[in-house]
């Protein structure tokens, strides 16, 4: 049997210095660009009550949730989304916020992926939900706020796909679908899979109009001639206000001088029990999946009690990891080696230095100061200060090859008058 | 321009679909050619074709190692992958079928624990406990799945069925049909949007090439 301890489970995975700092690196220049927007940074606990996220109309199905038990045998789960946590938190605790309330989020959620190791199992995502708006102009602010933070990143190749679920929707309840049908019809247009539609189409008695546009569907993605194209004679309310919508989502991104980066897509149906407007996601050379999504979801909220429009959006922070190619500097840092009985005035060398905002070391392995030079060189430190109990310092520029004999004080800027710090010694302690 | 990347089910599929790419143009003189190569590529055009096994293609598709995958539907209803399926090809047609020994025809329903050998146990699975409602065991297999039935290792096999010749070797027949098969063009999520213009250019050839 393998040794369970040394491995980790699949789907998780360790994070090291190099690959943490882009990660860090990642995470806050979409924090300082969401923040720009005033959106304000929350928490969600890890884990909530299953029925929190098992209702409906949830996005992530039942059995991709890790489950356990309380201490009374109700049953718990990790959180598979932010979304859902956040509508429950505005819903109970944020009766008197003026709204709109705009939140943002960074933090690790949970699916259990039954699936080969590479599909994540832990995701880190950083996102934002805009609540209390049922305005085409949040849709299009949450659009605009991904796509900054896709430029701030340098990601500059990208698409930024918008579809409308309710113009499916609409069709649907226009046909009198029931849940089983649009279920499969649903999914033969997310695959783009026109024979099959065609298929299932084929056998219902609807007008000719309607059925064209669903077997057109799979095709109704580009430019905004799409929805010219989709609003054909017969459309009822719902598909008609869905395709408006689009347009103002289109027209204000359009405005807003992101038109190159966007296109639509009527034809995008994921998740369609959860969206209830507009989806979108977001798409870049190199990674085989979309690296934000988001769309509207105004049904969420009235589930937890208090219905409002709400739209939101959601960056994998994992595959941005996958095309960043922003520098992460590794800042070399000071190396202080305090000889016997100079220890405390070591620390205080180094918390001056740390103070000052220089990285600084102390050298706390066994050994002599040779030792410390092989350490330093080996590591990103750049300099050596070998501090003596009697306030002496040698400075060892290691990029230089260069040496230096100071004082600490000098050295710190405090000129000569410099009493050494009383050793244990001094003081009147002995050694056993 | 970038390359766009074609996969391949080894095998008949892919010289159907290489002569429909040679005859919209592309380069494949490479492939035709014997060899063990797996990677061919048409710098004129700037794509490559890869050769895997077809139940591969829809990972490499899915993940995005392939913008393109040529492979059948079998494969694509046991793999239920997340990629576009814009093309029936029509080519390679045949069916998925529930097989077994004659006196079996319809009364499956009556058989309690009813089990079915299959290389394919999801399609096996989707169509007894979803479609019918029937609780089922399946016994996966990798071949040979005609022997199922013949050594008592099962009642009944879903398996692949075109000319039904070796099902009538052997003594079987079919007995339901799960559903008709044939040979898909498929795309992977983001380079259909992130290459649109090319890749609907070539599902359009295809589309005219295939319907003729």
């Amino acid at each position: 049997m393998p040794d369970w301890k040394l491995h980790t489970p699949n789907g998780v995975s360790d994070v090291l210095p190099g690959e943490c700092a882009v990660k860090k690196d990642i995470e806050s220049t979409i924090w300082t660009v969401f923040a720009s927007f005033g959106y304000k940074e929350i928490e969600s606990p890890s884990f909530e009550y299953y029925d929190c996220y098992s209702s409906e109309k949830g996005q992530i199905s039942q059995e991709k949730l890790y489950k356990f038990f309380d201490e009374q045998g109700r049953i718990l789960a990790l959180r598979p989304d932010f979304t859902t946590s956040i509508a429950r938190m505005t819903a109970t605790k944020g009766q008197n916020l003026q709204l709109p309330v705009r939140y943002m989020y960074t933090g690790s959620v949970f699916r259990a992926e039954h699936t080969e190791g590479v599909r994540r199992r832990e995701i880190t995502q950083s996102g934002i939900e805009l609540i209390g708006s049922y305005s085409a102009k949040a849709d299009a602010e949450v659009i605009a706020a991904a796509m900054e933070a896709m430029l701030a990143l340098g990601i500059e190749e990208f698409s930024m796909e918008i579809g409308q679920v309710a113009f499916f929707n609409g069709l649907v309840e226009q046909l009198g679908l029931d849940g089983e049908m649009t279920e499969k019809l649903r999914e033969r247009i997310d695959s783009k899979d026109s024979q099959g539609i065609k298929n299932i189409v084929d056998k219902l008695k609807i007008e000719e109009n309607i059925k064209n546009v669903m077997i057109d569907l799979p095709y109704l993605f580009g430019d905004a001639s799409i929805i010219e194209r989709a609003n054909v004679a017969g459309l009822n309310e719902t598909s008609k206000v869905a395709l408006d919508n689009l347009k103002s989502i289109y027209d204000l991104l359009t405005l807003y001088g992101f038109e190159k980066y966007i296109s639509l897509d009527l034809g995008m149906l994921q998740s369609i029990d959860y969206y209830t407007g507009s989806i979108f996601k977001c798409y870049t050379y190199g990674v085989g999946f979309p690296i934000a999504a988001g769309g509207r979801y105004d049904n969420l909220m009235g589930s937890f009690g208090s219905p409002k429009g709400a739209v939101g959006c959601a960056i994998g922070i994992n595959r941005i990891m996958q095309v960043y190619k922003g520098e992460t500097a590794d800042v070399p840092s000071t190396l202080v080696y305090a000889e016997r009985n100079a220890e405390g005035l070591g620390y205080e060398l180094a918390s001056n230095l740390r103070v000052n905002g220089c990285l600084t070391e102390m050298y706390i392995s066994g050994g002599g100061f040779e030792e410390s030079e092989e350490y330093a060189r080996a590591t990103n430190n750049t300099c050596i200060l070998r501090v003596y109990p009697d306030g002496r310092l040698t400075v060892y520029d290691l990029e230089r090859e260069d040496t230096i004999d100071t004082t600490v004080n000098e050295f710190l800027g405090y000129g000569d008058a410099f009493e050494p710090e009383p050793t244990p010694q001094d003081l009147g302690f002995r050694r056993m | 321009m970038r390359y766009l990347t074609v996969a391949l089910a080894k095998g008949r599929l892919a010289e159907l679909a290489m002569d429909i790419f040679i005859s919209i143009g592309m380069d494949c003189s490479e492939m035709k050619e014997k060899s063990r190569k797996l990677i061919f590529t048409d710098e004129a055009n700037k794509m490559k074709f890869i050769l895997v096994k077809a139940s591969d293609v829809p990972t490499y598709v899915e993940y995005g190692a392939a913008d393109i995958g040529i492979v059948g539907k079998d494969t694509l209803l046991e793999e239920n992958r997340n990629i576009y399926e814009m093309v029936d090809l029509g080519f390679g047609a045949c069916s998925m079928c529930v097989c077994g020994r004659p006196e079996l025809k319809g009364k499956l329903d009556e058989i309690a624990n009813l089990k079915v050998a299959s290389k394919y146990p999801n399609i096996a699975r989707a169509y007894f406990q979803d479609k019918k409602g029937q609780t089922i065991d399946i016994i996966k297999l990798n071949g040979s799945v005609e022997l199922g039935p013949l050594v008592g290792l099962s009642d009944v096999i879903v398996d692949i069925v075109e000319t039904g010749a070796t099902l009538h070797e052997n003594g079987l027949d079919v007995l339901e049909t799960v559903c008709p098969l044939s040979a898909r063009f498929v795309v992977n999520k983001v380079s259909m949007k992130m290459e649109r213009e090319r890749i609907m250019e070539m599902v359009k050839a295809f589309m005219d090439k295939t319907t003729n």
